[in-house]
């Protein structure tokens, strides 16, 4: 007997996964993964009818946004044949609210029988940085050719598929500086280049709402910069003997080839003829250049704004003793750090003139960490919606990093945002590649990098990396960047600041560790609703950060966070181990988050003033 | 026996803290096939394995109880006594990992000393000769090449050790002597981390030192100052490293350098390091000295011991505090040190100067040397003030005003006999091409005057390795090969010290030699006080060595041209920027540029030489043609290059 029900039990175990199959699936797809508001949203919806008899039924679709704000789109009758795939088209125009949802459900005779959804941002385009989710252009090589144009859709949707929707078309340039809007169709620089071929690549990533940022900087890699020297000594920055001051190799042979690149026979990498030669932008005329340079380069390939790797920077770190040609030294220390701030004050002032919806990105430093004080230009460049980045920390997993411990990266990152919104702009997060670090530290530094409302920087697409050791961002990026887009809204809101004393309006108590008192923000919405939003992190299970052997720190069960004001309504939303939210009871203001793996947000809409 | 090999380990194991050991022992270790040397005084053992370059994989020292030499992996990382050639990286440096046989030239209680060789495929021989005696810390290393094969081979001695100093990663510093003071790099406390310059490219001695400021062990190296190019520690990768310059040998002839490798204790910094003494020096305000601006009293520690060459009786220091930015002089009362052994003495001076300013303490160390000769060696020490770098000199500081020149090197080439120029049949040109050569258009000008056959070989810089070319002539028959050298904007280094030295003589014994402006030329090259400066028929102004604007650079002709006599420049264009210089007495102007000397032609030896002063940059602009867009341009330049290669022969074709 115990035989036949121990059969009967297996059978059911083996069948149960095959019941729970709808025989009808529901997805949607927006066309955009980023909305200016005002625009409509087309979403495409399939129902796939797998099953073995017709299903008649209506679409309800709509649109979700805050942790509960929705508007239902007109209802759409559908029938399906077995074996059939309907599509159908909803629209929607678009408001400015920043994080969605948009959901299409099935419903037969009442019941929901299948569902899907997606995400997507809308924001306004001179703000779109404030929701940036920023990757790579997959392709360092582009070419004008049938088959490469016809690939575009497929290169920008790999980064779209991953919520990117601002990339970043690295070293595509002739010259950093000297040359941004090139004369001719191909070009041979480190890489190899085509003209059509990124036009055509940042009007794909407009079709799908990816924006376009191209790579800058305030110094010579190609042959038109080692030309610009030639015409223009007064441009370059000295050395004591009067030899431009470079931080890379000069390498004659391969300038002769810039001059007269072979590109129709391919890549040739001695298109690199001068790497990191400086230009003194202590000149008002050599920064004029750069910016008439800007101005060309986004008229020719409509590129939304510039992400600058070393802007018109006096001195930059390179340039320690460099020289006007006559022999005076450059200005350096905070003479320097002044008119750096006022290059980048101006560059903006001159660009806005031409394009006001112009993006700027940088690659920069706000905060002199050796004499603890915060740099004028890191005001300047957050200014006006700058994101800025800092290279300096991007080896924090190195043992010799001052950022190698998960506290020390964890601050770092409160910091940099703290400091770039309260100038108007927002921070950067620039980590390792992704074959430095195991994926464990990935997912912990993109957790604590989105909850201090920092924004990543550099993603690479999953597929253009395939043999890097410890896999790509993607796998983990592309799970917390639906996240991030759900409820970019609570991670980056536009009236939303950090509570300077977390422990007067909540409290957290766990059997484990939980990172939180950073974490803890107000937002207050024009229609005067108020929320508390409180990241939790699961603190990471070492001190210091391990590149190889990181290991993620086990799930807590049971976290609870009280708040000390009246709670009107509360909500737990996590990315793990997928996108998932739901509103929850808060009795007497404390709200239990069964399971914390390594980061849970809870969203208290509170009932009074709550500081 | 049990009790034998117990009281053996227990030795062994105490072996680093027992003094008195006062014999070399040398041991042949039977190592998976191969058979390391071990070699052991009382102040240190080392372990070399010849199939690995002969490199010491293992160094132990009586003060510190942990191994030294960093974990070793397959490219031969992690290990002292190093031997690489320059301009080649690793894995590929032919070098670093050529097997060597070794013989055991000697081994006594005194002294042992391990003869190493192995030959490169080309055929070049590889010495090197160790040697270790009792009683010392110096461990001597003689590095030979031997040049038997049929063509002269040209080759730059990388010497390089990978070390943890006492075995410790932090507090790791290295002293390196250069022009502007002593160099240091190393632990930075704050960050946790290595940091600092890692090429020193002007070196001021023959010698680098890597402290432990900690424990207050170290290496100190000595080299021969005439031979060194450039210091070098990679601060990321904790070694210390100095490279030669390279060497050319002809066939059959050899070349030999030697090295001492000196194990100190007890000191913190080092400012000077000879084969008589090695000495530290730190000033520091006295306990006293309050954070006020101001002359206070200021205490200078010098840290002394004897050197290689033997103990010293009757040590004595004198000298004074300079003041760097105002020259003002402060004598230093004299003090007595004593005699010098290897154990360091320390001795304090008081003087009172403001300490927050830039000052130098010049000292002479006077004694009597261990065969009773009287030494005096002077040496200095920079200190850049209570505000001033954490270090002294430390990376990036754009400290200039200090400044020592660096003393002049004396080294003799070995030499072909009987080397003659004559011109060729074919008329051969090697075209030293750096930035914007090609504007000059020096090739199309050369075939206009005759000459049939160009080499073109390309100026490269960058910051961790200097200037080179891709094409330099191995040795001096191969710089006698030409009949004209064109350097186009390119530096005195790229050239080589022994690049410079067959380029004289190839001018002197009747080749051609034309040398074009531009940002790496003249003063930016480097080419005063080289063989270049000597050659030239101008004179630079070191002091201004950068391009100036021309404000009015029409090109004509002079009227002392003799190339280009006859000659008008019809388009009357315009050269933009111009390097500083006049005409050396004997030499005479080509050309003008408005009023200053455009080109500049004259002879040395035999031979003739060009000179332009002006150069490429700039462009054209309304009414002002650039000189090198005037068609009348090439003619022009070929008529110099005749004149270079024929003389006055063909000046009327």
């Amino acid at each position: 007997m115990l035989k036949h029900l121990l059969f009967a039990a297996l059978i059911l175990a083996t069948l149960a996964p095959v019941c729970a199959q709808q025989p009808v699936s529901v997805s949607l797809w927006p066309d955009k993964v980023l909305y200016t508001p005002g625009e409509t949203a087309q979403f495409a919806v399939t129902v796939t009818n797998s099953g073995p008899g017709a299903v008649a039924g209506t679409l309800a679709a709509r649109v979700l946004w805050e942790m509960d704000d929705a508007q239902k789109l007109p209802e759409q009758a559908v029938t399906v044949a077995p074996g059939e795939t309907k599509k159908l088209t909803f629209t929607w125009k678009t408001r400015d609210v920043l994080g969605c949802e948009a959901r299409a459900e099935l419903v037969v005779d009442g019941r929901t029988v299948a569902a899907g959804a997606e995400y997507f941002n809308v924001c306004p385009q001179k703000e779109v940085l404030r929701v940036s989710l920023h990757g790579e252009y997959p392709d360092l090589f582009t070419y004008n050719t049938p088959e490469y144009l016809a690939s575009l859709p497929a290169k920008v949707g790999s980064l779209r598929r991953a919520y990117c929707n601002v990339m970043e078309f690295f070293g595509w340039c002739p010259d950093n500086f000297a040359n941004l809007a090139p004369a001719g169709d191909l070009w041979a620089n480190s890489y190899y280049e085509s003209k059509t071929a990124l036009q055509a690549a940042v009007a794909e990533g407009h079709a799908q709402g990816v924006r376009s940022l191209h790579y800058a900087a305030g110094y010579t890699w190609s042959r038109p910069g080692y030309d610009l020297v030639r015409e223009h000594p007064e441009f370059a920055v000295y050395d004591t003997l009067g030899r431009p001051q470079a931080g890379g190799t000069l390498n004659v042979e391969s300038a002769d080839f810039g001059a007269h690149p072979d590109v129709r026979a391919g890549y040739n990498a001695t298109g690199a003829c001068w790497q990191g030669a400086f230009f003194n932008f202590a000149r008002r005329d050599t920064v004029d250049w750069g910016i008439q340079q800007l101005l060309a380069s986004k008229r020719m390939f409509g590129w939304d704004g510039v992400r600058f790797d070393g802007h018109f920077v006096v001195p930059t770190a390179y340039m320690a003793g460099g020289r006007d040609l006559d022999g005076t030294p450059i200005p350096s220390g905070e003479e320097g750090e002044k008119i750096t701030a006022a290059n980048t004050l101006y560059t903006k002032q001159q660009v806005f003139k031409v394009f006001p919806d112009y993006l700027f990105m940088y690659n920069g430093a706000t905060y002199d960490a050796v004499h603890n004080r915060p740099l004028p230009d890191g005001v300047s460049m957050a200014s006006q919606g700058g994101l800025v980045t800092d290279e300096s920390y991007r080896t924090y997993y190195e043992v010799v990093s001052a950022w190698n411990s998960w506290k020390a990266f964890a601050g770092r990152m409160v910091q940099e945002a703290d400091r770039c919104r309260a100038n108007g702009g927002f921070a950067g997060g620039y980590l390792p590649p992704p074959w430095c670090v195991n994926p464990a530290v990935d997912r912990l530094q993109y957790c604590l990098l989105f909850a201090a409302q920092n924004h990543p920087f550099f993603s690479f697409p999953a597929q253009d990396r395939p043999q890097d050791v410890g896999g790509t961002h993607f796998p983990i990026q592309k799970d917390i960047f639906r996240f991030a887009t759900r409820f970019s809204a609570f991670l980056w809101g536009r009236e939303q600041e950090r509570v300077p004393d977390p422990d007067q309006v909540v409290s957290v108590s766990t059997a484990g560790k939980v990172w939180w008192r950073d974490y803890v923000y107000e937002r207050r919405r024009p229609d005067g609703r108020r929320f508390l939003i409180v990241q939790l992190i699961n603190e990471p299970p070492t001190e210091f950060i391990q590149a190889e052997k990181q290991q993620l720190p086990q799930p807590l069960a049971d976290v609870t966070v009280k708040f000390t004001h009246p709670v009107k309504q509360a909500w737990v939303a996590s990315a793990e181990p997928e996108l998932n939210y739901q509103r929850v009871e808060a009795p007497g203001g404390a709200v239990r988050v069964p399971r914390l793996a390594v980061w849970t947000m809870v969203v208290a809409e509170m009932g009074g003033e709550t500081r | 026996m049990k009790q034998a090999l117990m009281l053996t380990m227990v030795l062994l194991c105490a072996w680093p803290a027992l003094p008195g050991r006062a014999e070399v022992s040398l041991t042949e270790v039977p190592a998976a096939g191969q058979t390391h040397l071990q070699m052991k005084n009382e102040f240190f053992s080392l372990e070399i394995w010849p199939e690995l370059g002969a490199q010491a994989r293992s160094f132990l020292t009586r003060y510190s109880d942990r191994e030294w030499c960093f974990p070793g992996d397959n490219a031969g990382h992690g290990a002292l006594l190093r031997d690489c050639f320059v301009g080649t990286g690793y894995p590929n440096n032919e070098l670093v990992m050529l097997p060597r046989t070794y013989e055991v030239a000697q081994d006594t209680p005194q002294r042992a000393v391990v003869k190493f060789r192995g030959t490169l495929p080309s055929g070049l021989v590889i010495n090197k000769q160790v040697t270790m005696e009792a009683d010392s810390p110096v461990l001597g290393v003689d590095f030979g090449m031997n040049n038997a094969t049929g063509a002269s081979v040209s080759k730059g001695l990388w010497a390089k050790s990978d070390i943890y100093v006492s075995g410790l990663r932090p507090d790791n510093h290295y002293f390196r002597p250069e022009v502007r003071g002593v160099n240091v790099s190393g632990w930075d406390e704050k960050l946790g981390q290595m940091q600092g310059e890692d090429f020193i490219r002007s070196p001021y001695e023959g010698w680098s030192a890597a402290i432990n400021t900690g424990t207050k062990e170290g290496l100190v190296w000595l080299m021969d100052y005439n031979w060194l190019k450039w210091l070098y520690n990679c601060n990321t990768a904790w070694t210390a490293e100095w490279f030669y310059d390279t060497v050319t040998l002809p066939p059959g002839q050899a070349w030999t350098t030697h090295y001492d490798m000196i194990l100190v204790q007890g000191f913190a910094s080092v400012c000077h390091a000879s084969e008589n003494f090695i000495a530290g020096m730190s000033l520091s305000p006295a306990p006293t000295f309050a954070a006020t601006k101001g002359p206070a009293p200021v205490i200078l520690t010098h840290t002394l011991s004897r050197s290689k060459l033997g103990a010293l009786q009757g040590a004595r220091l004198t000298g004074r505090l300079r003041e760097v930015d105002t020259g003002v002089v402060h004598d230093l009362e004299p003090v007595e040190v004593g005699d010098l052994t290897w154990e360091p003495k320390t001795v304090r001076q008081t003087v009172t100067v403001d300490p927050d300013i830039r000052v130098v303490a010049e000292v002479t160390l006077t004694a009597t040397g261990p065969a009773g000769q009287a030494i005096s060696e002077p040496y200095q020490y920079y200190w850049p003030g209570v505000s001033g770098e954490k270090f002294n000199l430390l990376a990036g500081a754009a400290v200039t005003t200090y400044y020592r020149a660096a003393p002049p090197k004396t080294k003799v080439y070995p030499k072909p006999a009987n080397l003659t120029y004559y011109r060729k049949p074919e008329v051969k040109m090697l075209d030293f091409r750096g930035s914007y050569h090609e504007v000059w258009k020096v090739p199309e000008a050369a075939t206009r005057a005759g000459v049939q056959d160009i080499r073109g070989s390309y100026f490269r810089t960058e910051p961790s390795f200097g200037s080179a070319l891709s094409y330099l002539p191995e040795g001096f028959e191969q710089w006698f090969d030409y009949d004209l050298i064109v350097l186009n904007n390119v530096d005195a280094e790229s050239l080589t010290d022994f690049g410079r030295e067959a380029l004289r003589d190839f001018v002197r014994a009747g080749g051609s030699l034309l040398v074009l402006g531009g940002f790496y030329a003249y003063g930016g090259g480097g080419y005063a006080g080289t063989q270049l400066e000597e050659v030239l028929p101008v004179e630079m102004n070191p002091k201004i060595a950068r391009l100036q604007p021309l404000p009015n650079g029409k090109l004509r002709v002079s009227g002392t041209a003799r190339a280009l006599a006859g000659r008008r420049l019809s388009a009357a264009p315009t050269c933009f920027w111009w390097q500083e210089g006049k005409a050396k007495p004997g030499a005479w102007v080509e050309l003008m540029a408005g009023e200053k000397p455009f080109l500049v032609c004259g002879t040395y030896g035999q031979g003739r030489v060009a000179a332009a002063l002006g150069n490429v940059c700039g462009k054209s602009q309304p009414g002002r043609l650039a000189f090198w867009e005037d068609p009348e341009w090439v003619p022009t330049l070929g008529k110099v290059v005749r004149w270079l290669v024929f003389g006055e022969e063909k000046q009327s074709k």
